[in-house]
C-alpha cells in the first residue's frame, strides 16, 4: 500500500482555537523499530476492520438450520447479559458494596447460568465459541 | 519536538531527520492509529444498527438505542448522597475560610 | 438532513467558531444536567481517513472550550431530534457521573509492542465461555470462589507487567486507567489532569529509558476511553 509522505502541516482550525501553551504533540515515535511500527499499523487495520464489520450488524439465519441459528442468537444474547452481570458483580465485590451472602448468592447464580447456557447450546449443536456476536464497542466485553 | 513555550512566533526550524517510524507511517499517520482507536473503538455509544434476515435475504432493519449503566451508579439515592457530601465539603471549606479571615 | 452527535458536555460555552465535519454550524440540545453537541449532515459519515481526522478535530475544538467533555463514537447519527431525545433522555445520571469523572482531565495513551507474556495465559481465560475449572471443595462458598476466580482473571488482564517500572513515576497523575490487549499490542489509557500532560509524558519517557521498557506515548486527547461506562 503506497503511502504519501508529507511534511506535517498544522491544521489551521485547531491551531487558531487552541491557546499556544496547550498545543500538543500528538505522538512520539521514540525510536521504534520497523517491526514495532508494523505491529501498530496492524492494530490500526484491525480496528478499522472491526468497525466496518460491525456496522451495520447483520444476523442472518442459515436456511438449512434455522433452529440452530435462532438458538445461537438467543444464547449469545443471554451470555452477553450474563457477562455484563458478572462484570458488574465483580466490580461491586471489589468495591465492597456486596455482603458476603450476596456475593455467594450472585456467584452461584452466575455459575449455574453459565452451565445452563452451555448445556442448552450443546443440545442444539452450538459450540461455546459460537456464542460471540460482534456488538461493536460493547462486544469487547466478550 | 516539545511545544514552544514563548509567545513570540518562532523562526522556522530546519527539518529534522525523519525517524524510521515516520518513514514507514508518515508523520501524519503516526497519529492515525490513535484517531482510529479513539473514534471507532471508544467514546459514548448511543445507538447501533442491526439487520436481521433469513436465507441470506435481509428482512428487518432495527435501530437500537442503548442504555446500559451500572445500577449502583444510576440509582437516584446514590446521586443525592454524592451531592450532599459535595455540598457539606463546600460549606466546611467556606466555614474554614471565614474563620481564617 | 440527519443529526450527527459529536459530544456530550456539561454546559456549553460559545461554539460559534466551531464547525462540524461537513462545515455545518453546531448547536447544543439541552438535557437534564448535560448538553448534546450536534450538527446537521446529509448522510451518516463514512469512516474515511479524512472524515475521521475532521471528526477528531471537531471534538478537539469543543474540548478546548469546555471543562468536561464525553466524546461520542464516530458516526453516531439520529434521524431527528425526537429520536435523539428518546435515546438521551434516560441517560442523565450516568452521563452526569461520567462528566464529573472527566472534568478538566485528558487521556494519555501508552502502547507497548512486542511479545505479551500474559497473552498465552489469558487466551484460555477470556473466551466467550470460560469454565472455572477446578470444582471448589467447599460447597457453601462455591459462588464466592467462582467470582473470585473471575476477579483473578480480570486482574491479570488489567496488570501490565511492562508498566510496573513506570508506575511509581506517574502514580500521582493517574486518575483512572483502561487496559486493552489487541493484536499483540498492549494499550494503556490514563486519565490525568489536563495541565499535567507534558509532565506525565516526561515522567513516562524518563522512566522508560531508565528501565529499558520500549513504549510509545501519545496524547493528550479528549477522554474517549473514559467516556462510556464499559
Amino acid at each position: 500500500m503506497a503511502k504519501t509522505i508529507r511534511t506535517r502541516r498544522p491544521r489551521k482550525s485547531t491551531k487558531r482555537e487552541m491557546p499556544r501553551a496547550k498545543r500538543k504533540v500528538v505522538a512520539r515515535s521514540a525510536g521504534l523499530t520497523v517491526s514495532e511500527v508494523a505491529k501498530l499499523d496492524d492494530l490500526r487495520r484491525e480496528l478499522e476492520r472491526t468497525s466496518r464489520s460491525s456496522s451495520p450488524l447483520r444476523w442472518n439465519a442459515d436456511p438449512d438450520d434455522v433452529q440452530r441459528s435462532v438458538a445461537q442468537l438467543v444464547l449469545t444474547l443471554v451470555e452477553f447479559i450474563r457477562k455484563l452481570l458478572e462484570r458488574q458483580a465483580i466490580r461491586r465485590m471489589e468495591a465492597g458494596t456486596l455482603s458476603d451472602q450476596q456475593t455467594e448468592d450472585i456467584g452461584r447464580a452466575l455459575m449455574k447460568l453459565e452451565e445452563t447456557v452451555v448445556d442448552i447450546a450443546a443440545r442444539f449443536g452450538v459450540l461455546p465459541e459460537d456464542l460471540n456476536l460482534d456488538l461493536g464497542p460493547i462486544g469487547k466485553l466478550m | 519536538m516539545s511545544p514552544s513555550r514563548s509567545n513570540r512566533p518562532s523562526p522556522p526550524k530546519p527539518p529534522r531527520a525523519r525517524t524510521k517510524a515516520e518513514e514507514i507511517l508518515g508523520p501524519e499517520d503516526a497519529s492515525l492509529l490513535d484517531i482510529v482507536d479513539n473514534l471507532l473503538n471508544k467514546g459514548v455509544v448511543l445507538n447501533g444498527d442491526l439487520t436481521i434476515g433469513l436465507a441470506r435475504v435481509d428482512l428487518i432493519y432495527a435501530r437500537l438505542s442503548l442504555l446500559l449503566s451500572a445500577a449502583d451508579r444510576v440509582l437516584p439515592g446514590e446521586e443525592a448522597e454524592f451531592m450532599e457530601r459535595h455540598h457539606a465539603r463546600h460549606m466546611l471549606r467556606k466555614g474554614r475560610r471565614r474563620a481564617r479571615a | 438532513m440527519i443529526l450527527c452527535v459529536y459530544a456530550l458536555v456539561g454546559s456549553p460555552r460559545s461554539l460559534q467558531k466551531v464547525t462540524g465535519i461537513a462545515g455545518e454550524r453546531l448547536r447544543g440540545v439541552v438535557f437534564d444536567g448535560f448538553v448534546a453537541i450536534v450538527g446537521e449532515v446529509r448522510r451518516r459519515p463514512a469512516a474515511s481517513t479524512r472524515n475521521l481526522r475532521r471528526y477528531a478535530a471537531v471534538v478537539e475544538s469543543i474540548a478546548a472550550r469546555v471543562a468536561a467533555i464525553l466524546p461520542v463514537r464516530f458516526g453516531t447519527t439520529f434521524d431527528d431530534q425526537t429520536e435523539l431525545t428518546l435515546a438521551l433522555r434516560s441517560r442523565g445520571t450516568a452521563t452526569r457521573q461520567r462528566l464529573r469523572a472527566v472534568r478538566r482531565r485528558a487521556q494519555m495513551t501508552i502502547r507497548i509492542v512486542g511479545s505479551d507474556p500474559d497473552d498465552e495465559r489469558l487466551r484460555g481465560q477470556t473466551p466467550v465461555m470460560s469454565r472455572s475449572g477446578v470444582r471448589p471443595r467447599n460447597k457453601a462458598t462455591q459462588g464466592t470462589q467462582y467470582l473470585q476466580q473471575r476477579l483473578a482473571v480480570l486482574r491479570t488482564a488489567r496488570e501490565v507487567a511492562g508498566l510496573a517500572p513506570i508506575r511509581p513515576a506517574i502514580r500521582r497523575f493517574v486518575k483512572d486507567e483502561q487496559v486493552e490487549r489487541r493484536s499483540g499490542v498492549i494499550t494503556i489509557h490514563h486519565l490525568i489532569p489536563r495541565a499535567m500532560a507534558e509532565r506525565y509524558r516526561t515522567a513516562v519517557e524518563r522512566a522508560a529509558a531508565e528501565s529499558g521498557v520500549r513504549l510509545f506515548v501519545s496524547g493528550p486527547f479528549p477522554p474517549y476511553a473514559f467516556a462510556d461506562n464499559w
